[in-house]
């Protein structure tokens, strides 16, 4: 028996978007808590919480209850006055549809009818108004029909969808009402369907009535005219519903006790106003009119918010929502009230309602006993049970008609009743058809195997047994059949995850692996133990991802595939910018304030500004311990995990049969995908099949490199063809010039590979297994390098478990491993294995498996001793290691790669900068390719493609042993570095700031080009673009300008002559225009309906989620065709080359060259960056990174480059330790920032774009090196000092600050080494911190230190600056022991390093700024630089 | 150039200033001064702040969304400066003192200082309340060479007033801008003229007056980045570049020639008043009573100096500070703010404003004539005492009550005596 009675019925949460402010789970736990036994979560426009929703109900015990909150068109005329259902009209340029005057017409006599309100201007500023404050209604679920009904009623309201062409099962309620094909913009969207905010209309909703209850409450239509005192609005707005609903309807009484001012609101047309809808009187009314009609009245308290003191959320999300300052005109609320009261509240506000309503005595009593009734036993009504009507658990794969062809065939259409028998013949016979598949791959597979062909079948029957007692063989059918067309699309594919473990997924050719070849279990990917689907993931080129799932909705239909959405929810960046708008905060200051702040929880910010030592000696910081920003950051922390934005995830397919979107609603993407409200848990919990389908630029740029070799060279390569055991590729590796490879390009992966010198393809399986999280976080890596270099000899814990651990050298490294760990100790089978392991990862069932497995080892004879031992390893491995079918399926992509790059570096690399795959700036990968001996090959109109395309370079083209004093750049006497000096790569039209596909294409059809203003009249592309050309050197081959020389050539154009010459065209464009139009007064600008990118097809308003879905696709635009080109005669100005008056414009040095590459393409392709700064660097002894290798341990040195990353990763210590990737011209130096330098340092590391470090040097193996920086300091204010006084004053600069240096203590010092060493190796945990990743606090140097002192609380105001190092720390701790620090593994503040042009943009505003800074009392130096020129260079 | 030819006032010795040496002064042919106050409201109110002196303070709005309208240089070296939004000052120097601008004050101080140029010369062209040009070419054979008088003009200026100033002492009025400008602060900076290139040349191409944001890039982008370069490129290709007159103009500018001559402004052009909100604004009730009280004191003005304006102009300011005014003529000149808050109201109504966020509106009276010569529009059914008469009721009111004593119901309530309250604009000739 519930203690509280009361069931509250309009609940929204987190998840009606910008508008509920608590989670679905912390409604239930609140609802709990009071000892309600059942909660309804009725969210706006969507069902994205039922999922956790209905589970945190069953977790807590509680029955849930689903509905929704929809918006819907008034059913009123215009006049106030309802049109009849169905037979409503609207209006059109052309007149009207229907016959007759409608009734505002009619009315419009006796002077009730609204004026048309005049069409709003655009606003010439600020946007137009957002949020309509649409009518809406509330619809609550019962049972199954009412759950599938809602879903269809989302998906209807999100896409669009007509009554008319219903679902398949119209009912036919009146006349078809189809919008009204003029109506429709361009793109065929239906101009009332804004994606994302549905409104929907009666006729919809009628549609999908069955099993729905309707309650109209004071945001209705009804509402809304009870609250502005017109009850005949009230009941003619009733009218069409109760027609539809029936029985199924109730009013509902909602009082969040505002006042009342009595005073009839109305406006002067007669139309009702908002009124004062959550007032007392107003529910007063709303109860009458129930009772005048008959209906039943519900009592609901229109939650947003579970506690109170939430309120200002409210006020803050209703800001956000209609992009307004908080203001009360914007506000919904009136008061606190509208938060999940416990029943005795809500029984007073019944009381007071029933007593404003003018009933009294006995029948008063009565009345507040019969809402409270009512409202308990609609909510009794509406219960749901997660199994039998949401269909928690049930899986439903593909109808096997629809997967063979050939199957249907025979049958006249396809079934779509699918009782239990039919069911079970199905999956016979798809049992029957996959081993079918199977055994026809079989032969040769035999053919190619290591394995006796004996042994492969009864590896091929047990998995086949498994899958069919599972049921699963659909799934696989499934899965194989999308791979299948996938590879029918000629996309590289490839299958990740665990799936590799098994032999039907390698025969069914999902997986390119062979798992009896790599030792391989099926166990680990699918269990018998386990009824839960397994997960294939398939990895596809990312260029043609979207083609894919194009392919893969036409193959399946849109009533059975959809794609999964993902929740973007407020993290501290967004919170801010979104709080510090409602606020009214001038927006740079919200830009400066967000960026300040890593990627960090938004409820941890006040933590941040407080432990970050950047941040705590910032202005911000120190207005915020002055408490000066309390109200803010209480705001920015309550939005904290809310979610803010639906997108499409990634990767994941739904793929089911055709009761899909009874189970599912679904709304358009972006793009214009159909796609399910749910994510990817609740997709899982829901037990729908979901395959991965993940979209890898790697892929896509091994493609394009293909292409290349075959385009250039002539050959055509197959890479899956390749045989694995390459020594150039291996050597390539081992070189540790792996930029640009897949997984072994980060600088920790370089350091290992050129530690661990991978020689086989089982070795680089290993190396991307041992660089992971778990092995690193439980210290494998240091005794595998140990005993792999031979220095020890390798240790097994029992010489039975040699055979699972030889391969790593005694080391656990896999998940496969630890199961046959598990298995041989125990006896038990590979599959109990698999729960074991599982098991281990949660610190709560971790006791069971220890007290099954001592007496389980012991019954096999192991000592205590030894399982001691391997229990101690096997719970330090938690759920961590890695699996081996996964590091496989990673391995071949990274063998792939390497490959290319070894043998075909120029190609390559083409593709990487092409498709851009990693982890650093396009700038580094150019850098590689030059090191490479490649030639960087300018941007040419002429020859610049829309990709970085490969060029053959002949001999003579290459450069002279030295131009300029330069060097040229060649392989470095590295064994093992391809040289690729016979190629160049071409940049690429694409990476041009600004330009759009429709120009990059125009330009390359319209080559060649014989002069600028040819360019200009034929390629048409945007005048800030061709500048953009121009000053990037564009041009230069058509003009013959060259290298910058200090004397200019009479009659030689420079880029600066160029540029007047596009101000002129311009001009001269634009006049001739104005005269054209002129003398034509309409141009052909419109685009003719249906002709978008989706073609005429989309204009059909079918039922078809695929297409609904497409109407609503907002990008990307998709490339006009370059078909239409004209041939217009380019207008003789006289620009030939040659002809070109000069201008007495200088040209551009090469500095400025630099810069506007760096501003145009984000790349320095001309020179290096650095290389400005030479001169110093060589003054000052500033080390390269090739001669790196010849300094000593222990030796101080200074280093110098362009930032590339910076990397916080997690370290065993707890600490934030930062890493700093620099690139100087000769090669990435890595260098490590440990806590005691981050305070007077950690600003400018993340501030800063080019940099000088000085640190000390440690070795750590025969190519291993790294560096322990000390300080950091920006290269332009280093510089500045060179130049004014020479060495003596940057050395006064670097002492500066030397003072702020403080050593640590012991503790701090070792665990720092340790981690130094290489940087993934961490010494072995000190304890067992039992618990998941809980929040603990270490105080000082970390946990050597004496307990936390002050804690929280005190939170120093007395402590002031560097002092405050001494004060509590967070820490998280693992399951295993590992401790992490909170700001590890995220992004860093401010611009992303591998944004180039966002950081010299950054850098610019910065320098554009402190110029305005110094003001005017000072002489204003040459505006912007960049960076300090040497001081030969003119024009800085 | 060198120390001898440009002299800073701190270093001028009583010799450099004898006024009949023999030979040619330095100051010789540079007749005019552009005298600018040092962080003007700053240094007005360190008057009566003694003990804020060296420490940083900027004078601003209220709040957190205010702006800073004076910084003194102490603030200036956190990067604070003036239009600067104040969260952001108060960020970069989480400890600078705050004080709210008092503008009776500051027009009070500027009065007075005024009051010393026009001592000097009759030839004073007033830029804003804190700075002036100054033609002494009259002054000397009574005062000195002009850079006597420059450095007399700052001795009074600071022994009358307690606040310094800068003068930059030239042939132009641009170059003594530019010079004042290096001058400061509380310096004395004389260009000859046979040194205004040398001076100009090295300087960045945004110090010339006129080169604006957008100018200033289009030159950069043509590897103009200094004075020099402007100079030493052919008018034509500045032409090509910029435009006609903005081509010529500034490669005239650029070897210092610069025909405008200090101006004394003979009345005021237009009268106008702009208010900036505490806090962006997008509620349209507050803007038009905003408006309204804007007009109204718009007119109350233009009676009191017996104008009518023909033109009404709208001034908005949006939260970004980017800023558009709108103009519309009227059939005939007008002084009734009922006149200007419906012509200035439906300005506004053309914008179309929805969430725009305003930070400041103004209304403006452009066109002015005598409010007696202007020829009034009599409407058929206008009564015989109008809207006219009634303001001229509510002057008579206000001049023996005090302002604000009878205004418009809808201004109730916004303040005790704030109902003319607001920053002042002061007239600004145009041009």
């Amino acid at each position: 028996m519930p203690t509280d009675p009361f069931v509250h019925l309009h609940v929204a949460s987190g998840y009606s978007l910008r508008h509920g402010a608590s989670s679905p789970a912390a409604l239930v736990e609140r609802a709990a808590a009071l000892g309600q036994d059942a909660l309804a979560l009725t969210d706006r426009d969507g069902l994205y919480g039922a999922v956790r929703f209905v589970l945190a109900c069953r977790d807590a015990g509680i029955a849930p209850i689903l509905g929704l909150d929809l918006a819907v068109h008034p059913v009123l005329g215009e006049g106030g006055r309802p049109g009849p259902v169905g037979s409503r009209v609207r209006r059109t340029p052309a007149g009207r549809l229907g016959s007759g005057p409608t009734l505002a017409e009619r009315t419009a006599d006796r002077g009730v009818a609204r004026p048309a309100a005049p069409p709003r201007r655009t606003p010439v500023r600020g946007g137009s108004e957002v949020d309509p404050r649409h009518a809406r209604v509330l619809l609550l679920a019962r049972g199954r029909t009412g759950w599938a009904s809602l879903c269809r009623l989302v998906s209807a309201a999100h896409l669009g969808l007509r009554p008319d062409l219903g679902t398949g099962a119209a009912t036919g309620t009146g006349p078809p009402v189809g919008p009204d094909p003029r109506a429709l913009d361009p793109r065929g969207r239906a101009p009332e369907v804004r994606r994302g905010s549905p409104v929907t209309s009666l006729e919809v909703v009628a549609e999908h009535a069955d099993g729905l209850v309707l309650v109209l409450g004071p945001e209705s239509e009804v509402g809304r005219a009870l609250a502005g005192r017109r009850p005949d609005l009230a009941e003619a707005a009733l009218a069409p519903w109760r027609a539809v609903f029936g029985r199924r309807l109730a009013i509902e009484v909602v009082s969040h006790r505002a006042r009342d001012s009595g005073l009839a609101v109305t406006d002067l047309s007669g139309a009702p106003s908002r009124g004062l809808p959550y007032s007392s009187v107003s529910a007063a009314r709303s109860l009458a009119f129930a009772r005048d009609h008959d209906l039943p009245a519900v009592l609901t308290n229109a939650v947003r918010h579970a506690t109170r003191d939430q309120a200002p959320v409210v006020d803050v999300l209703d800001a956000i929502r209609r992009l307004v300052p908080i203001d009360s005109r914007h506000l919904d609320r009136a008061n606190g009230e509208g938060y999940l009261a416990e029943g005795a509240h809500m029984e007073r506000v019944a009381q007071e309602v029933v007593h404003l309503s003018g009933v009294t005595g006995a029948v008063e009593r009565r009345e507040v006993q019969r809402l409270l009734a009512d409202t308990r036993a609609l909510a009794d009504a509406c219960r749901l049970d997660p199994v039998a009507d949401l269909g928690i658990g049930e899986v439903h794969v593909p109808e096997l008609d629809l997967l063979l062809p050939a199957r249907a065939a025979g049958r006249s259409s396809l079934v779509r009743d699918r009782g239990p028998a039919a069911l079970a013949t199905e999956a016979l016979e798809a049992d029957r058809h996959l081993r079918a598949r199977c055994d026809a791959a079989l032969t040769a597979y035999l053919d190619r195997a290591r394995h006796a062909p004996h042994e492969v079948r009864d590896r091929l029957d047990a998995e086949l047994a498994t899958i069919a007692a599972l049921g699963f063989a659909g799934y696989f059918l499934t899965v194989g059949e999308v791979v299948d067309l996938i590879k029918g699309m000629d996309v590289r594919v490839a299958a990740r995850g665990s799936g590799a473990g098994s032999l039907v997924n390698h025969l069914l050719g999902i997986s390119g692996v062979d798992p009896l070849a790599h030792g391989l279990v099926m166990e680990r990917f699918l269990s018998p133990l386990r009824r839960a689907l397994p997960d294939i993931d398939v990895d596809v080129e990312s260029a043609r991802r979207t083609e894919v799932y194009e392919r893969v909705l036409e193959r399946f239909g849109g009533e059975r595939c959809a794609c999964v959405s993902m929740r973007d929810t407020y993290r501290v960046r967004h919170a801010v910018r979104d709080v510090g708008a409602a606020l009214g905060m001038p927006p740079g200051e919200i830009d400066a304030f967000a960026k300040a702040f890593p990627h960090i929880r938004a409820r941890d910010a006040r933590q941040a500004l407080d432990e970050l030592p950047e941040l705590r000696s910032s202005g911000l910081g120190r207005l915020a311990a002055r408490g000066e920003l309390d109200g803010f950051l209480t705001l920015v922390e309550a939005l904290d995990g809310l979610p803010r934005h639906i997108a499409l995830h990634p990767c994941g397919v739904l793929l089911s049969d055709t009761t899909l979107l009874d189970r599912t609603p679904v709304e358009a993407s972006w793009m214009g995908f159909p796609m399910s409200q749910f994510d990817k848990d609740d997709v899982e919990e829901l037990g729908l099949l979901k395959l991965d389908v993940l979209g890898i630029r790697m892929q896509s740029s091994m493609a394009y490199a293909l292409t290349e070799i075959e385009r250039v060279d002539g050959v055509t390569v197959d890479l899956d063809t390749v045989p694995l055991d390459d020594t150039a590729t291996y050597d390539l590796v081992k070189s540790a010039h792996t930029l640009g490879c897949f997984q072994i390009e980060s600088p920790g992966q370089r350091e290992l590979v050129g530690k661990f010198a991978p020689e086989t393809f089982d070795d680089l399986i290993t190396d991307i297994s041992l660089f992971r999280p778990g092995p690193v976080k439980s210290d494998m890596v240091t005794p595998f390098l140990k005993a792999r270099q031979g220095w020890n000899d390798p240790v097994y814990l029992h010489p039975d478990l040699r055979p699972a651990l030889e391969e790593t050298y005694g080391v656990v490294v896999f998940h496969e491993q630890v199961l046959r760990i598990v298995a041989v100790m125990t006896g038990c089978s590979l599959a109990e294995a698999d729960e074991v392991r599982r098991s281990l990862g949660s610190p709560d069932t971790q006791p069971e498996v220890r007290a099954w497995f001592y007496p389980a080892a012991r019954a096999r004879g192991y000592d205590l001793v030894t399982i001691e031992r391997v229990w101690e390893v096997l719970r330090a491995f938690a759920s961590f290691g890695f699996c081996k079918a996964h590091a496989a399926a990673f391995a071949l992509p990274t063998y792939h790669s390497a490959w290319l790059k070894a043998h075909h570096p120029a190609a390559f690399l083409a593709g990487v900068l092409t498709h851009d795959p990693g982890m650093y700036p396009k700038r580094l990968i150019l850098d590689d390719a030059r090191n490479l001996g490649i030639a960087i090959l300018g941007l040419d109109v002429n020859a610049s493609e829309g990709t970085y395309s490969v060029e053959r370079v002949s001999p003579f083209d290459e450069p002279p042993p030295e131009i300029l004093g330069e060097r040229p750049r060649r392989p470095q006497d590295v064994p093992g570095l391809p040289d690729g000096s016979a190629y160049g790569i071409r940049l690429s039209l694409a990476d041009v700031k600004g330009i759009n596909a429709a120009e990059v294409e125009r330009v390359v059809a319209g080559r060649p080009y014989g002069s600028l203003s040819d360019f200009w009249h034929r390629a048409r592309v945007a005048r800030p673009v061709v500048e953009r050309l121009v000053v990037a050197g564009a041009f230069d081959s058509l003009y013959g300008i060259g290298l910058s020389s200090p004397v200019r050539r009479r009659g030689r154009v420079t880029r600066r002559d160029l540029l007047l010459q596009v101000a002129d065209l311009d001009r001269h464009t634009r006049a001739t225009t104005r005269a054209a139009r002129a003398a034509a007064p309409r141009g052909r600008r419109s685009v003719p309906l249906g002709t978008g990118p989706l073609g005429a097809a989309t204009l059909g308003l079918g039922t078809d989620t695929v297409a609904a879905a497409r109407r609503q696709a907002q990008g990307p635009a998709a490339a006009t065709a370059a078909a239409d080109l004209d041939v217009q005669l380019a207008l003789d100005l006289g620009d030939a080359p040659g002809e070109v008056a000069s201008s007495g414009l200088p040209e551009m040095t090469d500095a400025e060259r630099v810069r506007a590459e760096l501003e145009v393409l984000g790349l320095d392709a001309s020179r290096h960056v650095v290389d400005f700064y030479v001169p110093m660097l060589e003054s000052l002894g500033v080390t390269r990174s090739r001669d790196l290798l010849h300094r000593r341990n222990q030796s101080e040195i200074l280093v110098a480059g362009v930032k590339v990353a910076t990397q916080t990763p997690p370290v065993r210590s707890g600490r934030r330790v930062v890493f700093l990737t620099l690139d100087d011209a000769t090669g990435p130096v890595d260098a490590t920032f440990f806590e005691d330098v981050q305070g007077p340092y950690a600003a400018t590391v993340f501030g800063s774009w080019l940099l000088l470090v000085r640190g000390l040097v440690r070795r750590t193996g025969p190519r291993g090196i790294s560096i322990r920086a000390t300080g950091a300091w920006e290269l332009g204010v280093v510089h500045e000092a060179w130049r004014r006084g020479g060495i003596p004053a940057v050395a006064a600069l670097l002492d500066a600050d030397t003072g702020t240096l403080s050593e640590g203590d012991d503790g701090a010092i070792a665990g720092r080494a340790g981690s130094r060493s290489t940087r993934p190796v961490m010494s072995p945990p000190p304890g067992a911190a039992p618990g998941g990743y809980a929040a603990a606090r270490l105080s000082g140097e970390g946990e050597h230190g004496g307990p936390a002192a002050g804690g929280m609380g005190q939170r120093g105001s007395e402590l002031a600056g560097e002092e405050r190092a001494e004060r509590a720390r967070r820490v998280l701790v693992h399951a295993s022991g590992f401790r992490q620090s909170p700001y590890a593994d995220i992004k860093p503040q401010g611009v992303d390093a591998a944004d180039t042009r966002g950081q010299v943009s950054e850098a610019m505003g910065a320098a554009r700024a402190a110029e305005k800074a110094e003001g005017q009392a000072e002489k204003k130096p040459p505006p912007s630089k960049l960076w300090h020129s040497s001081p030969g260079s003119s024009g800085w | 150039m060198s120390r001898s030819q440009i002299t800073r006032g701190a270093r001028l010795t009583q010799a450099d200033l004898a006024p009949h040496g023999a030979g040619l002064r330095e100051d010789d042919g540079c007749p005019i001064l552009h005298v600018d106050m040092d962080a003007f409201y700053a240094s007005c109110e360190l008057r009566s702040r003694p003990d804020l002196v060296g420490l940083p303070m900027i004078v601003g709005g209220d709040g957190s969304r205010g702006v800073v309208t004076a910084a003194t240089y102490e603030a200036r070296k956190y990067g604070i400066h003036s239009a600067m939004p104040m969260s952001r000052a108060k960020r970069l120097c989480p400890d600078v003192v705050i004080l709210p601008p008092d503008f009776a004050l500051y027009t009070e101080v500027s009065a007075g200082v005024m009051a010393v140029f026009r001592d000097v010369t009759p030839l004073v062209e007033p830029l804003s309340l804190d700075e002036a040009f100054l033609d002494v070419s009259g002054a000397i054979r009574r005062m000195g060479p002009p850079a006597v008088i420059a450095e007399d003009i700052r001795s009074r200026v600071h022994d009358e007033q307690g606040i310094t100033c800068s003068v930059g002492v030239a042939s132009t009025k641009f170059v003594a801008k530019l010079a004042s400008t290096n001058a400061k602060p509380d310096g004395l900076l004389v260009v000859p003229p046979d040194r205004v290139v040398a001076f100009l040349h090295p300087l960045p191409v945004g110090a010339l007056w006129g080169v604006g944001e957008k100018t200033e890039e289009a030159l950069l982008r043509l590897g103009l980045t200094t004075v020099g370069d402007i100079a030493h490129t052919p008018v034509d290709t500045l032409v090509r570049a910029l435009g006609q007159a903005s081509g010529s103009h500034l490669s005239a500018l650029a070897w210092g020639r610069d025909p405008r001559p200090v101006e004394v402004p003979e009345a005021e052009k237009s009268i106008g008043n702009e208010e900036t909100f505490p806090r962006d604004i997008d509620d349209p009730e507050v803007i038009r009573r905003e408006l309204l009280r804007l007009s109204e004191k718009v007119a109350s003005r233009l009676r009191q100096q017996g104008y009518a304006g023909r033109t009404v102009v709208l001034k908005v300011r949006f939260a970004d500070f980017t800023t558009i005014t709108r103009s519309r003529t009227l059939r005939s000149p007008t002084d009734v703010g009922r006149e200007i808050y419906a012509t200035a109201s439906a300005l506004l109504d053309a914008l179309g404003l929805q969430r725009a966020r305003l930070r400041l509106v103004g209304v403006r009276a452009e066109g002015l004539v005598d409010a007696d010569e202007a020829p009034r529009q009599m409407l058929l059914d206008e009564p015989e005492l109008g809207w006219r008469e009634a303001e001229q009721a509510v002057d008579r009111a206000s001049a023996r009550f005090g302002r604000g004593s009878v205004r418009p119901a809808r201004l109730l309530g916004t303040g005790e005596d704030d109902g003319f309250g607001g920053a002042p604009v002061a007239p600004r000739p145009r041009g």
